[in-house]
Formats: C-alpha cells, structure tokens, sequence
C-alpha cells in the first residue's frame, strides 16, 4: 500500500508544483507517508530519515509479562526532560502487566494511554510527518509493533534560559520579568497578566525547514476581527526557509517594504504586550526569541514607554513631550547647525555668532563637512561598541570620547561646537524607547544633512515635508500610521504627546476602530450614564 | 467608491477636504495678497478682508451645487453631462490650460520668494525643481496621503501663525490704524478686486477636488466648506490686522513679502530674533500644499479628459511642462504685479466664477443631476449621532459597525472588566 500511495503522491506534486519543488529542494520525501505497521521497519525507517544522528535515542522495549509487545521509545536527546520521560512514560512501560494482553491496535493504544503514561500532553499519530515534527519539538515517541501509529508523549524539556530582567526597554517602576526564547514560556507570561478566556492564542508553523512555531494572540472581542485575520493571512503567505528571529517576520509583513520607519511595534516586556492587547492589537509571538511583535503599530506608539503608565500622568506627559522633542533633535539638529551656518547666519544672536565666529576661525573644512564627517565618526563608535566584548568596549568609548573629541577639537580640524552638537544628538537619539524608530532617525538625519547643505532651510522644509508626505503614506495592517494626528481623532490625542490621568482614559484608543469603546471607568455611575447617553 | 475615486487614489473626509481648502487659500495668499490689497485700502485693508469673507461664499456656490447635483463626479463628467460630449471637452480644455497657468504660477511665487528673500544666491532652476521633485512625490501618493499630510501641516501652520501673533503683541500700535475709513468705503470695496483673481478664483480646482470626498460624507461637505472660509477669513483679518498694527500701511505696500518682513520684526529679549526663516518654512508648506492640489487636478482633469485609468504616467510629462513654464510665465516682480493687478482678476473671475455659475445655471435648466442631492440623505443621518471629528477617521476603519450593536456589547465588557476586578 506504501508503494502505490508514495508515487502517486509524487507524481501529483510534480504535475501540480513544480515550481514549488524548484524553489524547494527540501522537498520531504515522507510526505502524507503513513506510519509502518512492522516495529522493525519504523525503525529502520526513522534512523535513515534522521541519518543515525548521535542525538537520537532509541530505547527498545516490551510491554507486558505474559505476553510482551515488542515497543520502542525514541526522542531526542538534550529536547526532552529526562527525568520525566524515566518517571512517567519509561518505568510505567517495563512494569507494566498488561492484562488480558488485547492485541487490537486501537485497543492498545487506549490502553496505553489510559494506564501507562503518564503524562498530560498526549496525542496519536498516524503519519510520518507529524512524527517527525513532535519529536523535533521534543516529544517522546512510542512505537509498538503492529500498531501503525504513534503515541507522541509531549515532555518539552532542556536547556532554557530563565526568565530574566530584559536588556532593552529598561523601567525604574514596573515589572522586572522579560520574555524568553521559549514560545510557551512567553504565552504564560502574557496569560498571567491577562485571566481572561477571551485571550485566544492560534498557533501555526514557520519555516520551511527550521518548522518555528508562532503564536498569534489576540482578546476576542477586543481585537478587531479584520486586521486578525489580515494577520492569519500574511503570515501564511509567508515562505522562507528558516525563522530564526521575530525581524524575518517584521520585514515579511509590514504592508510597506521600503520605508525607514517601523510599522509593526516589538517589545521583551509582558506588559506591555498586555497593554497593547486590551487595547485591541495583535501580538505576534516567535519561538526562539524574545522580542514579541505587536500589530497595527502607528507612530505614536513608538513613543510611549511602559514607565508612562506607572507613573503620575504629569511627569509621563513631561517626559513623553520630552521623547518627542528629543526625536524631533535627534532628526534635525545637525542640519539646523549647517543651515544657520551656511545660510541665516542672520538667526543667531550677534555674540553667540561672534563666538561661532572665533571657533571656526582656522578650520578648514566647511561645517557641512565638519558635521557630517562627525556624524559618520560617531556612529562608527557606536557600531564598535555593539559588537565589542565589554572590556573593549570601555577602551573605545575612551579612544572615541577622549582622543577623538578632545585632540580633533584641539588640533583644529574641526569646530567644538560641531562636537557639542554631535553629541547632543547623539543623547537625544538614544531617548527614544523605541530602538527602531531612533534607527529611523539616525539615517534621515544625513539625508537632512545633505539637504541643508545645498537648499539651507528651503532644503530642511522640503525633506521634512517630504517626511510628512512619506508618514502619511504608511500603514500598518491597513490602520494609517499617523492615525490620532491624520486622520485626527481628539479623543485619542489624550495618550500621544499627553498622557491624560488613567481616570480619563474611559475609552479605549479609537485608533484600531474596534466595536468596544469603553476601557473602564472608576466612577460606575458615570459609566452608566455614559452607557445611556450613547 | 466610485470608479473616479479609484482613479484618484482613494477618497478623503470633509475634514480633510476643509484642511485642505484652508492650506490651499493660505497657500500663495498669506504672503501676497495682503501688499496687493493695502496698496487700494491702505490702513483700511482689513474692513476689506472682512468683506471677502462674504466673497468666499459666493465663489464655492456654484462648485458645492454642482457637487451636490453630480454626486462623486468631477467637472470633467459633469461638463460632458451637462452640455454634451464636444463642448464639454471644449470646456474641460479651457480648465486644463487655467490649472496650468495656476499651477506655474503657484511655482513661480515659490520660486519668487525661496529666490529673493531665502536662498539669493541659488540658481532659480534648482529650487523649483527641487520643490518639483516632492510635490511629484506627493501628487504620486494620491489625494488620501495628501489629505493626510495637510491635516498635519495645518496644525503646524496654526500654531507657528499662532506664536508669531502672540510674540509681534508688544510691537503693536493701534495708532497705525487710524484714521479709519478716510477716504469713504470706495478703496475698501476697490479692495477687494485683487482678491477676486487671488486667491477666490482659483477656488474652481474644488470641482475637481468634491468628487474625492467620501461619497458618506457629502452631506456635511457645504459645512465644512463654510466652516474653512469662516477660518480662512478669520485668518485673513488677523493677517492683515497683524501687518497693520505692526508694519503700518506704509511698510505693508512697500513689502513685496510682507508677512516675512514682520516676522523679523519679532525680538523678545536678545533671545528669540530674526526668527523670520520659521516663517517662511511655515510658508513654504502651505504654499506646497497648494502647488501639490493644483498639480495634482491638472493630472487628473487631463486625464480624465484623455479617459486614462490613472494619472500616474502624467506626472513626470507634465512636471517637464510646468518647471519651465514657471521659470518664464513672469519676466520680472513688476510683469507679475501686472499679472496678479490687471490679467488674473478678469482671467480667474471669468473661469472661477461665471462659467461655474453658466453651468450651474444650465444643468438647472436642463434638468441634469438630482436637484435635491437625495441620494445623500440616508448617508447624513450616523454623521450627524457622533458628530465633529471623530466620525471620520472611525469610517476609514475597514469595519466600522452600527451603533446600535455598541451598546449590549460594552455592557459585556464592563462585566468583564467587573469580574477581572474583583
């Protein structure tokens, strides 16, 4: 029966995807292959398949005193938790009495289950590729002669990382936990923030080789039905070969491909995942990382810190006025600098130019110049210092911040109010909780640069309009990315550059355009004449 | 959305179209037109600007009847509608080289200025095609990113226009008005000429731009259009006011960029002076929005005209026409006060105002369109439940769900909410 159904498979799949196969040379010859009956023969089988690697272990056994069932435990070594599968699916198997012995495959494999595993993730498989996938997820097979199936007992175990303190988005006030590489463990995380049975997590698979699972979590109700399935949709659209980090997947969906900005938000904290999924967004979760994915994401999210909502509304609104400012420095600062020095030297009081004037006395590049050739000197130190090991690192940022800044000032080759304003941006850039929006602005900046340089302000405008029209232009998953700002909305701008007290956010952001408005009220009587009044 | 919104690249609110229409008049406008009208009016030019505001209704009647008559169609079908095939192509024609003209002309003021007051020493060429290059990006985009973007720009605008009143307060003297009226209402009235041609004729680029409105929301388009030429009149007087009370008439005529050359005026200690570059970005930016709707309804009444499926392909041809056109259309600052005096006004009244008001009055008598506009009734009603701004951006969700259902739901929710407390 092998024999018949494996060519006509494969002659339907060279018929019908061809082109698939070309792109595929992975192509799995175990295809819709079903289990085989023969102990022996699986066996064969699943050690050719995985080609005798080391790692995998195969422990035959046999099952019963009177009459005993010849049965075999494979798993991988180092995937599973050893001393559960000893515990609760080895010991129960050699000491069991198996009484009578029934010799029906369906039989046995209730009776298996039923008495002699112990374990709570169990499932039956009938086919060789899903035998494959849960042993590689780091399930323990049994098979037993005769049966044409497979019991896949789940005890996912090994090596795995605590859950730690997050290295990115740090807060004063706040959870300390941060997700982990391991799915499951992020999907507990999130659940013990949300005990609501309307937090659905669906999970599919990624990766045409590297099989990654990926969850995708959403409160029902809350989130709007459209954009999850719009979610569902691209994500199956996907075809890659390996999913090694949750970036594969940002640079896959986000509705547009060329632009600086990010349309889909990240972040290594639970909360405020959380925080993004009572307000109605999607998250999306990647095993083998811990940076979770949270869509629709407009611009304004990449400004709100998950400190903003721990701490008085009047110092959150200082600060989240004080991150848009800083961006706004972090863009434009250094070709505000050429501009004025190069056009409208007008601009700048008489004794501050006079100042300027004696600084660059003697210097012989031009600011633009000046400005950009420290621009490039500095983000070069900065690389430096992402890769360095921590010992180097302090090196550099003494070579990069002494012997460059002082001796280059020194020496005259370039003014200090150029390194002052390097520096000042520098700052600024690094305010930015979102790391890939201050990306964004880190390689504008020179784009500006080179404008100022040739148009003074005009050129500043025309960039800066030229970002408006580019902002205006970006969606995430169909939701414009200005959205509170363009198309306005006056009740979402209480969480942009303000963050209003929590008593006055009753409503949730109408940014995503969900069915459910209302967040919560403090005053019960309120929100019920709310209720009417509507 | 109707086959003429897919053409344009999706459809915008009436807010936007309003936003639209202020950055539109604002535009060229601000800077220009208040040295035009205070050479009839001198110190009275404000009582002018006051009067126009009644102008601006009168212009954008016959465009917002013809809306309302020709739901989500654009004066390049309606034309045809209404007086036949050939002479509403004819008809189109004579827009097409007005849009034109308009659409050098915003360049050249750009130009004028950037040229002049910014950037003296750039070659003229090099800023128009600079400015061309992002007003192409924009025209690219389609009208919904370019409503957007004015929504943007007009808050910025504001609160620029708004800082510059408040820091000019202490320049202010009132003696600069006086004396009022002197010499009887005629100059007032004379005044009000220039402003005929610029900015009030150019007004006729909204029978291209009311056929990009959300057909759900034409009903509220005669108020938000009322609603932009009340703050575009409001602006106008503080404008104007603002030039008096702080240049005096005399100053005022003289500048060819007047509101620039105030903003210099503007010191506050040693700390804040010669602030006048913001201004002119400001400026800049309305003027862009401007140069961006009028290239963008050249685009789209051509190709309408030529029966194109999209305007795209038209973008960089016409670009190649209006970047020359634009460096020539004026031999110098006298040919174009010439130009904005004598030519625009007949120019601009005959297209902007007599030919709408001709068709209007043939498309009555003709009987074409719905008169009532009854299409557009059961579409006013949601608008008018939730009201102001938010009704807009809530309709551009790709689910927007009855009211009715809101109610049993969010009790859902507050139960929830309820139990998760305790």
């Amino acid at each position: 029966m092998i024999d018949i159904v494996l060519p006509r498979k494969k002659a339907a799949n060279n018929k019908q995807n061809r082109r698939d196969e070309a792109t595929k040379p992975h192509m799995q010859p175990y295809e819709g292959l079903p289990i085989d009956v023969s102990l022996q023969q699986a066996l064969e089988r699943i050690k050719g398949e995985l080609g005798e690697s080391a790692d995998l272990i195969i422990r035959e056994l046999a099952i019963g005193e009177a009459n005993p069932i010849p049965a075999a435990v494979i798993y991988i070594q180092g995937l599973i938790d050893d001393l559960r599968m000893n515990d609760h699916i080895l010991a129960p198997l050699q000491l069991a009495v198996l009484t009578p012995p029934s010799l029906h495959a369906d039989q046995t494999v209730e009776e298996l289950k039923k008495e002699l595993i112990h374990v709570g993730n169990i499932e039956n498989i009938a086919y060789w590729k899903e035998a494959y996938q849960s042993l590689l997820i780091g399930s323990v097979l049994l098979f037993v002669e005769g049966l044409g199936q497979v019991i896949a007992a789940g005890v996912i175990g090994g090596p795995k990382r605590d859950v730690t303190e997050p290295s990115t988005n740090l807060v004063i006030r706040g959870p300390r936990e941060g997700f982990t590489e391991s799915i499951r463990t992020n999907t507990s995380l999130i659940r013990r923030k949300i005990r609501s049975p309307k937090l659905w997590l669906e999970q599919l698979t990624l990766g045409e080789i590297t099989q990654t699972p990926i969850g995708i979590m959403y409160i029902q109700g809350l989130a709007d039905e459209s954009i999850v399935q719009e979610v569902r949709t691209r994500l199956k659209a996907i075809s890659i070969d390996g999913v090694l980090e949750s970036g594969y997947i940002e640079e896959l969906i986000s509705d547009q491909k060329y632009t600086p900005f990010p349309t889909i938000h990240h972040n290594e904290r639970p909360d405020v995942i959380a925080a993004g999924l009572l307000e109605g967004r999607v998250a999306i979760l990647v095993d083998g990382t811990p940076f979770v994915l949270l869509v629709p994401a407009v611009l304004n999210v990449f400004f709100q810190a998950a400190e903003d909502y721990y701490q008085r509304y009047d110092i959150a609104s200082f600060l989240r006025m004080l991150r848009f400012v800083s961006f706004l420095i972090a863009l434009t600062l250094p070709s505000i600098y050429v501009a004025i020095i190069g056009y409208h030297q007008e601009m700048i009081p008489t004794p501050l130019l006079l100042k300027l004037a004696a600084q660059r006395e003697g210097v012989p590049l031009p600011a633009f110049v000046e400005a950009f050739l420290m621009e490039v000197v500095f983000e070069v130190l900065r690389e430096a210092v992402v890769r360095m090991p921590s010992a180097v690192g302090n090196t550099i940022s003494i070579v990069g911040g002494l012997v460059i800044g002082q001796s280059v000032v020194e020496a005259g080759f370039v003014s200090p109010a150029v390194v002052i304003i390097v520096s000042l941006t520098a700052i600024s850039s690094f305010v930015s909780p979102a790391y890939n929006l201050a990306i964004a602005a880190r390689l504008l900046r020179f784009l500006l640069l080179i404008a100022a340089a040739s148009l003074g302000f005009f050129g500043v405008a025309l960039i800066v309009l030229f970002l408006i029209l580019h902002l205006s232009s970006l969606k995430s998953f169909g939701i414009p990315y200005l959205k509170p700002f363009a198309p306005f909305f006056w009740q979402d701008l209480k969480d942009t550059f303000m963050r209003v007290p929590l008593w006055r956010m009753h409503e949730r952001p109408q940014v995503l355009g969900h069915r459910n408005p209302v967040r919560e009220s403090t005053d019960p009587d309120e929100s019920q004449g709310r209720n009417k009044s509507r | 959305m109707t086959q003429n919104q897919q053409m344009m690249n999706g459809s915008i609110t009436t807010g936007q179209m309003g936003k639209l229409h202020i950055m539109f008049t604002l535009g060229s406008a601000a800077l220009i037109l208040p040295t035009m009208v205070t050479v009839i009016a001198k110190q009275d030019s404000w009582i002018t600007m006051i009067m126009a505001v009644g102008l601006n209704f009168m212009f954008l009647y016959a465009p917002l009847e013809l809306a309302k008559r020709f739901p989500g169609q654009s004066l390049v079908s309606y034309t045809q509608q209404i007086l036949g095939r050939a002479a509403g192509m004819v008809y189109t024609v004579l827009y097409l080289f007005f849009f034109l003209v308009l659409t050098a002309a915003v360049f050249r003021n750009m130009g004028d200025f950037v040229g002049t007051s910014v950037l003296p020493e750039t070659p003229r060429w090099f800023i128009h095609i600079a400015f061309m290059l992002i007003v192409m990006y924009g025209v690219a985009l389609g009208i919904e990113v370019m409503g957007r973007s004015s929504e943007i720009l007009f808050v910025w605008v504001f609160l620029v226009f708004g800082a510059v009143f408040a820091l000019l307060t202490n320049k202010m003297q009132v003696s600069n008005l006086l004396p009022v009226l002197a010499d009887g209402w005629i100059p007032t009235i004379k005044g009000l000429y220039p402003i005929t041609g610029f900015p009030l004729a150019e007004y006729v680029y909204v029978m291209m731009l009311f056929s990009c409105v959300r057909s759900e929301d034409l009903g509220k388009l005669k108020r938000a259009m009322w609603m932009s030429s009340v703050v575009i009149g409001i602006s106008g007087l503080s404008i104007a006011l603002l030039l008096l009370l702080v240049l005096g008439a005399d100053l005022t005529l003289r500048s060819p960029f007047a509101v620039y050359d105030m903003a210099k005026e503007i010191q506050i200690g040693e700390v804040l002076e010669r602030v006048e570059i913001t201004v002119a970005m400001i400026w800049i930016s309305t003027v862009f929005t401007k140069a961006m709707i009028c290239f963008y309804v050249l685009c789209l009444t051509t190709a309408q005209l030529l029966r194109f499926s999209t305007y795209r392909p038209l973008i960089l041809p016409l670009a190649f026409i209006i970047v020359p056109l634009s460096l020539v259309i004026y031999r110098n600052t006298a040919h174009t006060n010439l130009f904005a005096f004598a030519i625009w006004p007949v120019f601009g009244c005959v297209l902007g105002l007599l030919m709408p008001m001709l068709l209007l009055a043939a498309a009555v008598f003709r009987k074409q369109g719905t008169p009532s506009g009854k299409g557009m009734k059961d579409t006013q009603q949601p608008e008018q439940e939730r009201g102001g701004t938010s009704s807009e951006a809530n309709s551009e969700q790709r689910v927007t769900a009855p009211e009715q259902r809101n109610g049993s739901e969010r009790k859902e929710s507050m139960s929830t909410v309820q139990v998760e407390k305790s």
